[in-house]
């Protein structure tokens, strides 16, 4: 004669919890397992990604030109970019608020100040420069 | 916290995410050039398109930094990217001690996985300068230590911080803790003076709407801010249909799991969730539902192009749904490997719990 055991349900949905909800938990960590691998990567390869590392360069190197050659305090007028233009709108009033300039928007402006695109010298470098105007 | 580690290498990322530069170290820009000039700048029709009434503390830590060193986004990214990654610290702790009628080597297993899914959605927006992963794990933690614990308001200072946070950091933030205050408020319905503290996050929140409103801030939400027009008025059937689309494909799958994970628990294993010192999952639930109400409600009757609105923000704003459905998770799976085991000391409590809310274990309507 043979005896089986039988489990009780509430082992069984003790189980089944355990592995649903491990399972859920497990799913939401693919996002940090992503993030690890790219963090890995970013810090092994130097041109991993390089759209990234050009908008940096690009930042930094309008931001140190816009400090070098807008005075702080100064009342700015953004000139809209040809290309990408609410891109650049953007960045280039983050930098003149950086710098604790006013933007304005109306004709009552010391400097008017855009960007123009330039050619990278290299893969990371800077593709491009900003353009002061003295209006005032 | 080691398992956090990894994903937080992210921080090594290039600064150059969209609202990071055009919203949160934009305020910190005008923080750091001082009162009156922030001041200036919050009403200034220029700066509409960053969500100058956004609350202030995701921008305050680089502001601190600003003005003491030269503005660098680098370094700007690194504070943001340590302050969210405080929050999840904090999440996970709260996760740990709350589920304290697990093992250990259990609980600090689950308050892991629930901070590694901080990074599930918006893997960037841990260490990418945003405010997202902020507010929702600090909304998180306060939702652990308020709703899922069986004796909320006994330790209150760290979860009314943390709610603080969450109500400071971001809108949604302050939305989400009215929320919570609502829950917290019910459950300690015995106790109204000492459920009335879980209000005052929530009044820090109103008055930085408040003092915006005056200097002049205005919102996306409200119609009046920098949103993208829809080029066709999409009617409301159409815009929820396109929203809970969305909803589906970042939170569907995982919503469904935690929900027959949440089902199988209450019909089978709820005397042993009362003996593993947890609340009923119904306050976490409840707080996740009015959540993602009032998210869809957002989308629904804000004036945004809503393609353009759900492509750009729906991965960021599910996050504290995914958070809370993996808390509940986290509760049953202890319940299900521990459950039934007499919760013994609490390890961070100094004498016997007093049971003063209405769904503390003991009070429990199940």
């Amino acid at each position: 004669m043979t005896l089986t055991k039988r489990r009780s349900p509430t082992t069984v949905v003790r189980v089944v919890v355990a592995l649903v909800g491990v399972g859920c938990l497990l799913l939401t960590a693919g996002g940090a397992v992503k993030a690890a691998g790219r963090g890995v990567a970013i810090l092994h390869d130097p041109e991993y990604d390089l759209p990234p590392r050009q908008f940096q360069a690009d930042y930094e190197t309008l931001w140190r030109q816009f400090v070098e050659q807008v005075p702080s305090g100064s009342r700015v007028a953004i000139t809209p970019p040809q290309t990408d233009a609410e891109h650049w709108q953007q960045r280039l009033t983050e930098f003149a608020v950086l710098n604790g300039c006013v933007v304005v928007q109306g004709a009552d402006r010391d400097y008017s100040v855009g960007v123009v695109q330039v050619k990278r010298k290299r893969p990371t470098g800077p593709g491009v420069r900003l353009v002061v105007r003295k209006v005032g | 916290m080691l398992p956090l580690l990894p994903p937080f290498l992210l921080v090594f990322e290039p600064a150059y995410q969209w609202d990071a530069h055009s919203i949160w170290w934009l305020h910190a820009g005008y923080f750091a050039n001082g009162g009156e000039y922030a001041r200036a700048a919050i009403g200034n029709p220029a700066l509409l398109f960053s969500h100058t009434d956004y609350p202030p503390l995701a921008s305050a830590p680089a502001a601190v930094v600003w003005s003491v060193v030269e503005p660098d986004f680098r370094t700007a990214q690194v504070v943001s990217a340590l302050v969210t990654f405080s929050a999840i610290a904090m999440l996970v702790y709260l996760v740990r001690r709350t589920l304290h009628g697990a093992s250990a080597r259990l609980a600090w297993a689950l308050a892991a996985g629930v901070g590694l899914a901080c990074w599930s959605t918006a893997s960037y927006g841990v260490a990418g300068g945003l405010a997202d992963a902020l507010w929702s794990a600090a909304f998180a933690g306060a939702v652990v230590a308020l709703l899922l614990g069986a004796d909320p308001l006994r330790q209150p200072l760290l979860p009314l911080l943390l709610l603080t946070v969450s109500a400071v950091s971001k809108n949604e933030g302050l939305v989400a803790a009215v929320g919570v205050a609502v829950l917290v408020t019910l459950r300690a319905r015995g106790e109204p003076r000492r459920a009335a503290l879980v209000w005052l996050p929530v009044l820090a929140g109103v008055a930085w709407a408040v003092l915006a409103r005056l200097l002049g801030a205005r919102s996306d939400i409200t119609g009046d801010g920098s949103g993208r027009v829809a080029p066709v008025d999409l009617g409301a059937v159409q815009r929820f249909q396109l929203t809970v689309s969305a909803l589906w494909d970042v939170v569907g799958p995982l919503l469904a799991g935690a929900a027959v994970v949440a089902l199988l628990g209450t019909l089978f294993l709820r005397r042993q969730r009362r003996a593993t010192g947890l609340s009923p999952d119904g306050w976490v639930w409840a707080a996740n539902g009015y959540y993602l109400a009032v998210l869809v409600w957002t989308y629904l009757s804000g004036p945004n192009d809503i393609e353009w609105w759900l492509t750009t923000s729906v991965d960021r704003v599910t996050l504290p749904v995914i958070q809370l459905a993996v808390v509940s998770c986290a509760g049953w799976v202890a319940v299900a490997f521990g459950g039934g085991r007499e919760v013994g000391p609490h390890p961070v409590r100094d004498e016997p719990p007093k049971p003063v809310l209405s769904g503390a274990t003991g009070q429990a309507g199940d």
